[in-house]
Parts: structure tokens; C-alpha cells; sequence
């Protein structure tokens, strides 16, 4: 199963679970995914996804001046990305014991 | 856009390309994007040592992964220089286009111009003469050479008729393709004619002008012909059968070809006739006598008073 397409559907989920664990920026949000199990997950995904949902009203962002270097951005979860969290967590629940079923059974058979 | 610093070339150069990939997206969306973009590698840049090409592949594929995960359309447009795209959008900037207020005002100035380039170029083409007075306006036919009175005339025609043209031009709104490239092909034509016309004024004609007639034949004083020569000495007598020989030691031949038979031409012993031999006399006609060897014209005389030379005991 090629894991690329899975992540692609189910990264908004994985970028808004993370980020409603604790604010973060975008090199450390990506850090925390990869660090989860997430090794593949491309950092143009990330970068992209941060700033669509944050266009989307799911994130919100500030500026933090850092010790060392520039100032970061910051994201956190808005009542808005919580939802959508809480639905991505209905839905990717359903699928996987649905798929999850599904693959038991025919393995079974087979 | 954070005023990030760096000492990593390649990601500077990296983050370049990305932008320029992403040339097509609306300028707050494309710099939301980067400015993500060029924190987080940073930030990798300073966890790896490795070039940040090797970690991220291609800026291409890295630019229409991006686009992808932030759900903005991909580049379907055809692969456009990001120059252009920075042109058409200089092209649509309102500075641009008060600028292009400015110019189709000052159009007038240019109908005048390309006429004039016009009749500049048709005189090139036939080669006629510019005028001499005015170093700007060409002659054409009647009027005589260096006169300016048709060649300005010419030029208040084409003038007409370029300003009617450009009026009707921009009543009409859009100009022709044809219409474009004539007045391209008369820009560049204007280049070199332009400077030509420098070239002509810096060493303008001068204006008294020196009319080279051809060399007269035989002996000359100050560009009149010398017919005769009345050699007279320090006393005043009138001197006959002179011979006059040049700086040179060269004869002043009189008209040695015209084979007068009536003129009285001097032999030498060797037998050559001497055409130098002042004055000229004449036979009457059909005889080989001088009727009047002392003849000569009225001169004012005067007696001489500086002291004669005196020739050198040796010679």
C-alpha cells in the first residue's frame, strides 16, 4: 500500500492532532510528526498544509522571538481546527475499523 | 516576511528557485508561503551540514508539493519565465500605466518625428543632397543644390499627413499590426539617421563655398589668363624676344599646340621651336613680318629709382 496517498489524505489530521498537543513552528511540527512514526511525511506537505489550514481558520499564528536566529511562527488550534479534528478522529476511526475488518476477513478466506 | 539571516548559500539559492516556481501565485499568497518556508529551513539547515538540495530534492518538486498540500492550483500556465511574469505584472502596475498616460500624450511629438524620418529616409534612399543653409533638410529637385524651400516643403506634407494618421489612429482606438510595425521599423530607422544628422551638424557645411573649376591651361596670374607677357627693363624700354623659363628651368610654353601659322615662333639652332619667347608676335596675314615689334599695351610708368643689381665678379 503505497503510504504517500494515505498521508495525503490524512495529514490536515495528523498536523492538527500535533498542534493541539502543543503550539509549535513549522521545522518543529514537522520534527514531531516524523518523530511519531510519520518518518516520510515531506516537508513541503507541511509547510503547504500549515499555511491552508491556517488560511482556513483552523490554526491560528503568532510571532515568537527566539533565542537563537529569527523569530518563529507559531501555530495552535482554533475552536474551528478542534472540530475538524474531533470529525477527522470520527472519520479516521470508522475507516480504519472498517478497513481494518475488511482486511482480516479476506486475509482469512484467502 | 522575517528578516532571516544566513551564512547558507544553498539554502538561499534553494528558497530562490522555489519562488521562482512559484511565480504564478498572487504575490501575498506566494510570500505567506515562502516566509513558512524559508523559517523551517532554516531551522533543518541548522540541524544538517548535508546541501539542503540533497534533503529536499528538486526546488521543482518542492515547490508543487507545497502547492499541493496548501491546496492552491497547479501551474498550468505555460512554463513562464518568472522575468515575464515579473514584466506583465510591472506591465499592469498603475505606475506603468501613468506612464502610458504620459506617452500617448506625447504621441504627437513622435507623428512629427517618423515623418521627418520618412523624408530622411527617401532622400537617403535616392541619394540626393542635403541642404547646405539648413544640414537638416534635404533638397529634392527644383531649387538648386544646398536650397532647403522644397525640401521643407516636403516635410510640412509628410508632416500632415503623419499627425491625420496618428489622429485617426486614436479614434479608432487599437492600431493596425501594420500600423505597429511601420512605426517600429521607422524607431529603428531613426537610430542611424539620427546619427547621421549629429555627424552633419557637427561638421556643417560651411557658408561661403569654394566652386573648383578646372586648372587653366597655359600661363595664369591669380586665376585669370595671361595672354601675352610685355617684359620692360629698369629703364622702361620695352624688351623683345624674352626668354622665360620657370623655377624649375622650365620653359614658359604659350600655348605650344594651338599651330597658329600667323604666330611668330622662335627656332632654336637645334631646330626646336621656342613657345616661350615673350612678347608673342604675329605675322599680317599671309606674310612673315611683324608689322609693330614695339607694339604694347598702356602701362604706368615710373623710373625706377632702387640701384641696379650688380652681377657677381665671377660670373
Amino acid at each position: 500500500m503505497d503510504r504517500s496517498q494515505l498521508l495525503r489524505g490524512t495529514l490536515d489530521a495528523a498536523v492538527l492532532a500535533v498542534v493541539a498537543e502543543q503550539d509549535g513552528y513549522g521545522y518543529d511540527v514537522l520534527r514531531r510528526l516524523r518523530g511519531a512514526g510519520l518518518s516520510d511525511v515531506g516537508d513541503a506537505s507541511v509547510y503547504g498544509t500549515l499555511r491552508r489550514l491556517y488560511g482556513g481558520g483552523a490554526l491560528t499564528s503568532y510571532v515568537m522571538p527566539s533565542d537563537e536566529g529569527p523569530h518563529r511562527r507559531y501555530y495552535g488550534i482554533t475552536d474551528l481546527g478542534r472540530a475538524q479534528l474531533d470529525e477527522a478522529r470520527t472519520t479516521w476511526g470508522d475507516f480504519a475499523e472498517t478497513l481494518t475488518g475488511l482486511l482480516e476477513t479476506v486475509e482469512v478466506t484467502a | 516576511v522575517s528578516a532571516t539571516t544566513t551564512d547558507r548559500p544553498d539554502v538561499e539559492a534553494y528558497l530562490a528557485a522555489v519562488r521562482d516556481e512559484l511565480a504564478d501565485l498572487r504575490p501575498n499568497e506566494r510570500d505567506d508561503l515562502l516566509a513558512e518556508v524559508e523559517a523551517s529551513l532554516h531551522d533543518a539547515a541548522e540541524e544538517s551540514d548535508a546541501p539542503i538540495a540533497a534533503r529536499l530534492g528538486p526546488p521543482a518538486d518542492f515547490a508543487a508539493e507545497l502547492r499541493a498540500a496548501a491546496g492552491l492550483a497547479p501551474d498550468t500556465a505555460p512554463p513562464s519565465s518568472p522575468r515575464r511574469d515579473r514584466l506583465a505584472t510591472a506591465w499592469r502596475s498603475p505606475r506603468t500605466a501613468s506612464l502610458k498616460r504620459v506617452l500617448v500624450e506625447l504621441a504627437p511629438i513622435w507623428w512629427v518625428a517618423r515623418a521627418y524620418v520618412v523624408v530622411a529616409l527617401v532622400a537617403w534612399a535616392f541619394d540626393v543632397d542635403w541642404s547646405i543653409t539648413a544640414p537638416f533638410v534635404p533638397t529634392v529637385g527644383i531649387g538648386g543644390p544646398g536650397s532647403a524651400g522644397t525640401g521643407l516643403l516636403l516635410l510640412a506634407i509628410a508632416v500632415a499627413l503623419s499627425v491625420a494618421h496618428g489622429v485617426r489612429e486614436r479614434r479608432r482606438g487599437r492600431p493596425g499590426t501594420l500600423s505597429v510595425a511601420a512605426n517600429v521599423f521607422l524607431a529603428l530607422a531613426a537610430l542611424p539617421l539620427g546619427g547621421d544628422l549629429v555627424e552633419r551638424a557637427s561638421n556643417r557645411a560651411p557658408t561661403s563655398v569654394y566652386v573648383e573649376s578646372p586648372p587653366i591651361p597655359g600661363l595664369a596670374l591669380d586665376g585669370v589668363q595671361v595672354e601675352n607677357i610685355y617684359p620692360y627693363s629698369r629703364e622702361g624700354r620695352l624688351m623683345l624676344d624674352v626668354l622665360l623659363y620657370d623655377q624649375n628651368g622650365v620653359p614658359l610654353n604659350v600655348r605650344p599646340e594651338d599651330g597658329d601659322p600667323s604666330r611668330r615662333v622662335l627656332q632654336a639652332a637645334d631646330g626646336t621651336d621656342l613657345f616661350n619667347a615673350f612678347p608673342i608676335r604675329f605675322f599680317e596675314a599671309g606674310t612673315a613680318t611683324v608689322a609693330k615689334p614695339g607694339a604694347a599695351p598702356a602701362i604706368r610708368w615710373s623710373p625706377v629709382v632702387t640701384p641696379p643689381l650688380k652681377r657677381s665678379p665671377k660670373r
